[in-house]
C-alpha cells in the first residue's frame, strides 16, 4: 500500500511540475534571496533527504523491512537532516513569512516557493518527532506503529514539498538569471 | 535336563506359542470395539482408577499369584484409552518412519568419555544430528543407555521393520509380537520398554523415576512399569543372561535367571483391582524430571539464588501451556508452529505471543490477547522492529547472558535427578547457554549449543562418525594409555578428571587416528572432530582444519521465563547494544577444546551480523542520546518558527483587513 502511494504521488508530482512548467514556466518571478551559507545548507537538506529516502523506500519497494546497512543509513541521514533543515528554517523564516517584502535587491521567494518551504517544515517537524518519540519510554507497541506510520507518510509529504520547493526555486533561478542575462546583454549591445 | 538342542524343546515351545497367541486373540477381541475410541468419563473431575492389572499377554493378574507376571501398561491401560493414538504422540514417535521432524530440539547425546565422544543422536533427523543407526546403536541400545529419561514406548517397542514395531505398539496387533523372532538386541530377555502412562500421570509420589531408571540400567525392560510405580519388588537382572536363554524354558539355560517379581498384595481389593493413583495433567515437577537444568558455570548462581519460571510462580503447570489431546501431540509453544500443526489456531493461542498479546483481528476468542489474565505486554519505547528480528524467549528466557555462555547441564545429557556421587560442574557432554542465534525464521532466540566431538571417517568431504563399539576397540587404549596434560600442565591419569574426560593430545589423536587407519578403505580417511575443529593425520602430524562437520549443534532454550522487569532491555537499549553486550557480544567457546588451539566465536558471528555493521552501531548508540537532544531540540525550533509563521499570517491577514478602515476613516 505504501510503496503504492510513494509511487503514483512522486508520479504525479512529476507530471503536474511538467505540466506547470508547460503552461506557466515562462512567467516573470523575482529572484530568491539565497546566499552562498544557505546554497550549502539547503543543498545538505536535498542530499540527507534523498539518502534517506532511497535507505527507506529501496528495501520497501522490494517488500523488505528496513534494517542492517540500510537502516544505519538511514539514521546517519537522519542526523544531517535535522541539523540541516532546522537550520534552513531559522535562516529562510523571515524570507517565507507570508508578507516578506522583497530585500534591497529586489529578490523575494514566490508564493508557491513560501508555501512549499513552509510544508517542508511541517513535514520535517513531523518527521523528527515520528522518528524521536518512539525512542522515549512512553509509547507502546501500537502506538509505535502508528508513529511508524506518520512518519512514513510525513517523510513522504517532506520528499515532495523538497521536490515542488526545488523546483519552483529552480524555476525563479532560470527566470531571474535569464533576465539578468537579457539586461547584460542589452548593457553590452548599448 | 533339556536344552535347546533337545527335540522336546522346539515341540514345548510352539505349543506355548500356540496358547498364548490364542490367549491374545481372546484379549484383542474384547478390547478392540473399545480401544478404538478408548471410554471417557467426559468429566472435569479425575476417574477412580480401580482397575484390573493385565499382562503383555492380557492377562489379568492376581497380585496373590507368585508367578505372576509384570504388569504391561500397554495392556492395562489400553482397554479403556487408545494406546495406538498415544504411542505416536510427540515424546514416543521420534523412531517413526513417518513421524514430523518438528523443530529441531535436545538431542539425546552419545557420551562416551573413554573415547571422548559426545555426539547428538536423534531419529528426527535434525540438522546437526545422527541417526543412531550411523553410530551402529539399534534400538536395543539406543534404549539401554538413554531410557532413564525416556516414559518407554517409540524405540522401547523394538526395531521398526517397514514402519512398523516389530512388539505391539497397541493392544491390538499382539500376534504379531514374538520376541524370539527379533534378531537384533535381547529384548526377548529384557522384554520391550512400553509405554508407561504412569510416569506421568502418576499423582504426587506414586511413581519412582529412579527405580524405574535402575529397572533400565539392569535392563529389566519389561519389569520397570511394575517396581517403578511400586506395585512390586523386582529381584534380579537380565544383563548376565546370555543371548540364546529361552524366557519360556529357563530350565534350559544352567545358571540363568529372569528377575523374580514379588508383587505387594497389599494394593489389591476384594475385587482383584489395584488402585492408579492417576492425574490427568502431570505436576511441573514430573516434567522436570526430564526437562531440568543446572547450570554449572564459573558465573552462574547457586541453586538459591536463581529464579524459577515466572509462569510456575504464578501457579501455572508445564501442561498449561503445553497441552496435547489423546494423540499425544503436545504443544511445543513455538512461533509458527500453528503452521505446521494439525490444530492451526488453538496451538497458536498456546505460544508465548498468542497468549500474551493474541493475534489482531482473529476470530478466535483465544487469541485476542491477555488469555486467562495473562498481561498483555505494552513494550514501551522498544520499536516494533524488535519483534520481527527477536523471539519472545530472546529477551525473556533462559538465564542473562553473560560475557562468556555458561556450562549447563541438563536431564537428558547429565542423567539429572539421579543420585551420583560423582557429579561434577565439568561432567561431559560440554553444553553452553545461552547462545543468541538465528532461528529457522531468521529470529534471533537463546539457544543451548554443543560441539559435536567424534571419530568419524572422512570419504571426500564427506564426514561420518564411526561405529561407536569400532571406535572403542581402538581408541580406548590409546587415550587411556598415554597421560594427558591436564589444566595445571603437569601429567595426571584421565581418572583424574571429570568421568575421565581428560584433554587429548595431538600425540594421542595421531596415534588413535593411526589405530582406526588400520580398518578402512581406501579412499577413507579417519578423523577427529572435536573443538570446533577437524583433526587429520598429515603425514605424521595432526592438523586441525575448519568443516561443516565440526559446526556447533544448537536448540532453543524457552525456559525459564523472566518477567519484563528482568527482560533484556528492561534497563534501556544498551543492554543489547553496548559495545561490548553479551547479547551480541558475548564469547562461546568450542568445548571440549581442540589441542590445536582453542575456538572461539562472538555472539556475531553466529548471528550472521557483518562485524563492522555491529561496530558501526555500536558506536552510534553512544551518540543516542545526544541525537535525542540535538533531535527534540531542533523539533522544538522548528515549531517555535513554524508558530511564528503562522501568527504573521494571521497578522498579515488581519492588517489587510483593517486597511480599508483605516483608509475609509482617513
Amino acid at each position: 500500500m505504501y510503496a503504492t502511494v510513494v509511487f503514483f504521488s512522486i508520479v504525479a508530482t512529476l507530471v503536474l511540475m511538467g505540466v506547470h512548467l508547460a503552461l506557466r514556466g515562462g512567467r516573470e518571478r523575482p529572484a530568491p534571496p539565497v546566499g552562498v551559507v544557505s546554497r550549502l545548507i539547503y543543498l545538505l537538506v536535498l542530499l540527507s533527504t534523498l539518502l534517506a529516502a532511497a535507505s527507506a523506500w529501496g528495501p520497501i519497494l522490494r517488500g523488505q523491512t528496513m534494517r542492517g546497512w540500510a537502516l544505519l543509513a538511514h539514521s546517519s541521514a537522519a542526523g544531517l537532516l535535522i541539523v540541516s533543515l532546522t537550520s534552513l528554517v531559522v535562516i529562510w523564516a523571515g524570507g517565507c513569512r507570508i508578507a516578506a517584502e522583497p530585500d534591497d535587491r529586489g529578490r523575494a521567494f514566490t508564493l508557491g516557493t513560501r508555501l512549499a518551504f513552509t510544508l517542508a517544515a511541517v513535514a520535517g517537524l513531523l518527521v523528527i518527532l515520528s522518528a524521536l518519540l518512539p525512542m522515549t519510554p512512553l509509547f507502546g507497541t501500537h502506538e509505535q506503529e502508528l508513529l511508524i506510520q506518520t512518519h512514513r507518510y510525513a517523510g513522504l509529504g517532506l520528499v515532495l514539498a523538497l521536490m515542488v520547493h526545488r523546483y519552483l526555486l529552480w524555476l525563479a533561478q532560470r527566470r531571474s538569471r535569464a533576465t539578468k542575462g537579457a539586461v547584460q546583454h542589452e548593457a553590452t549591445t548599448a | 535336563m533339556m536344552t535347546v538342542d533337545h527335540p522336546t524343546y522346539y515341540v514345548a515351545a510352539s505349543a506355548m506359542r500356540v496358547f498364548r497367541l490364542a490367549m491374545a486373540c481372546m484379549v484383542v477381541f474384547w478390547t478392540a470395539s473399545v480401544q478404538a475410541q478408548g471410554i471417557f468419563s467426559h468429566s472435569r473431575s479425575t476417574y477412580p482408577h480401580w482397575i484390573n492389572l493385565m499382562d503383555e499377554d492380557g492377562q489379568v493378574i492376581n497380585l496373590r499369584d507368585r508367578e505372576a507376571r509384570p504388569y504391561s501398561p500397554t495392556r492395562t491401560c489400553g482397554r479403556c484409552h487408545n494406546v495406538d493414538a498415544i504411542n505416536h504422540g510427540w515424546h514416543f514417535n521420534a523412531n517413526f518412519g513417518t513421524a514430523e521432524a518438528g523443530r529441531p530440539g535436545e538431542p539425546w547425546i552419545l557420551t562416551d568419555p573413554a573415547t571422548r565422544t559426545q555426539l547428538p543422536l536423534s531419529y528426527r533427523k535434525w540438522p546437526g544430528t545422527f541417526h543412531p543407526d550411523e553410530v551402529g546403536m539399534d534400538e536395543w541400545h539406543f534404549i539401554r543407555q538413554f531410557a532413564r529419561h525416556m516414559s518407554g514406548g517409540g524405540p522401547g517397542y523394538g526395531p521398526r521393520k517397514d514402519g512398523k514395531a516389530t512388539a505391539g505398539t497397541s493392544n491390538t496387533d499382539k500376534e504379531e509380537d514374538d520376541p524370539l523372532a527379533t534378531p537384533e538386541g535381547r529384548w526377548h530377555i529384557s522384554g520391550y520398554l512400553e509405554n508407561d502412562c504412569m510416569m506421568c500421570h502418576a499423582g504426587p509420589g506414586a511413581y519412582d523415576v529412579t527405580e524405574w531408571a535402575r529397572q533400565v540400567q539392569n535392563e529389566n525392560f519389561k519389569w520397570a512399569p511394575t517396581a517403578a510405580v511400586g506395585l512390586g519388588r523386582v529381584v534380579g537382572d537380565t544383563r548376565r543372561i546370555p543371548n540364546d536363554f529361552d524366557p519360556e524354558f529357563p530350565e534350559f539355560t544352567p545358571g540363568a535367571q529372569l528377575p523374580q517379581l514379588q508383587y505387594d498384595a497389599s494394593k489389591q481389593n476384594a475385587d482383584n483391582r489395584v488402585f492408579f493413583d492417576i492425574v490427568r495433567k502431570p505436576a511441573a515437577e514430573r516434567c522436570y524430571y526430564c526437562h531440568s537444568t543446572h547450570e554449572t558455570g564459573e558465573q552462574s548462581l547457586p541453586r538459591w539464588q536463581r529464579d524459577p519460571d515466572v509462569h510456575v510462580m504464578q501457579g501455572m503447570n508445564c501442561a498449561d501451556c503445553h497441552r496435547h489431546g489423546i494423540d499425544h501431540n503436545m504443544v511445543r509453544g513455538f512461533e509458527g508452529e500453528a503452521a505446521i500443526s494439525p490444530h492451526g489456531s488453538a496451538v497458536a493461542a498456546l505460544s508465548c505471543a498468542g497468549c500474551h498479546t493474541g493475534v489482531q483481528g482473529s476470530d478466535n476468542p483465544q487469541l485476542f490477547g491477555g488469555r486467562l489474565g495473562a498481561p498483555i505486554p505494552e513494550h514501551k519505547g522498544i520499536p516494533p522492529l524488535h519483534f520481527e528480528s527477536l523471539t519472545c524467549t530472546a529477551c525473556h528466557s533462559g538465564p542473562w547472558p553473560q560475557p562468556s555462555s555458561q556450562t549447563v547441564q541438563t536431564s537428558l545429557a547429565h542423567a539429572l535427578g539421579q543420585s551420583d556421587e560423582h557429579r561434577h560442574p565439568a561432567d561431559p557432554p560440554h553444553i553452553t547457554q545461552p547462545v543468541f542465534v538465528r532461528n529457522a525464521a531468521g529470529k534471533i532466540e537463546p539457544h543451548r549449543m554443543m560441539w559435536p566431538t567424534y571419530w568419524g571417517v572422512m570419504t571426500g568431504d564427506q564426514v561420518k562418525p564411526l561405529p561407536i563399539e569400532q571406535v572403542q576397540k581402538a581408541v580406548t587404549r590409546v587415550l587411556r594409555q598415554q597421560p594427558a596434560e591436564s589444566a595445571e600442565g603437569e601429567k595426571a591419569r584421565p581418572e583424574s578428571f571429570p568421568r575421565g574426560w581428560a584433554p587429548v593430545t595431538k600425540e594421542q589423536i595421531a596415534a588413535a587416528l593411526t589405530a582406526l587407519q588400520k580398518g578402512l578403505e581406501e579412499g577413507q580417511i579417519a578423523v577427529y572432530v572435536t573443538g570446533g575443529r577437524l583433526h587429520k593425520l598429515d603425514g605424521e602430524t595432526v592438523t586441525a582444519i575448519e568443516h561443516t562437520a565440526a559446526e556447533p549443534y544448537s536448540w532453543p532454550l524457552a525456559h525459564d521465563v523472566r518477567p519484563a522487569n528482568q527482560a533484556l532491555g528492561a534497563r534501556g537499549c544498551m543492554d543489547c547494544h553496548a559495545p561490548d553486550s553479551p547479547f551480541i557480544a558475548g564469547l562461546v567457546a568450542a568445548q571440549p577444546i581442540s589441542p590445536n588451539g582453542e575456538v572461539i566465536r562472538r555472539m556475531h558471528e553466529l548471528q550472521n551480523i557483518d562485524p563492522v555493521l555491529w561496530e558501526a552501531w555500536a558506536r552510534g548508540f553512544g551518540m543516542r542520546n545526544a541525537f535525542k537532544i540535538v533531535g527534540f531540540a531542533a523539533a522544538g525550533l522548528i515549531g517555535l518558527v513554524l508558530l511564528w509563521l503562522i501568527m504573521q499570517a494571521f497578522s498579515a491577514i488581519h492588517l489587510k483587513r483593517r486597511k480599508p478602515v483605516a483608509e475609509l476613516r482617513a
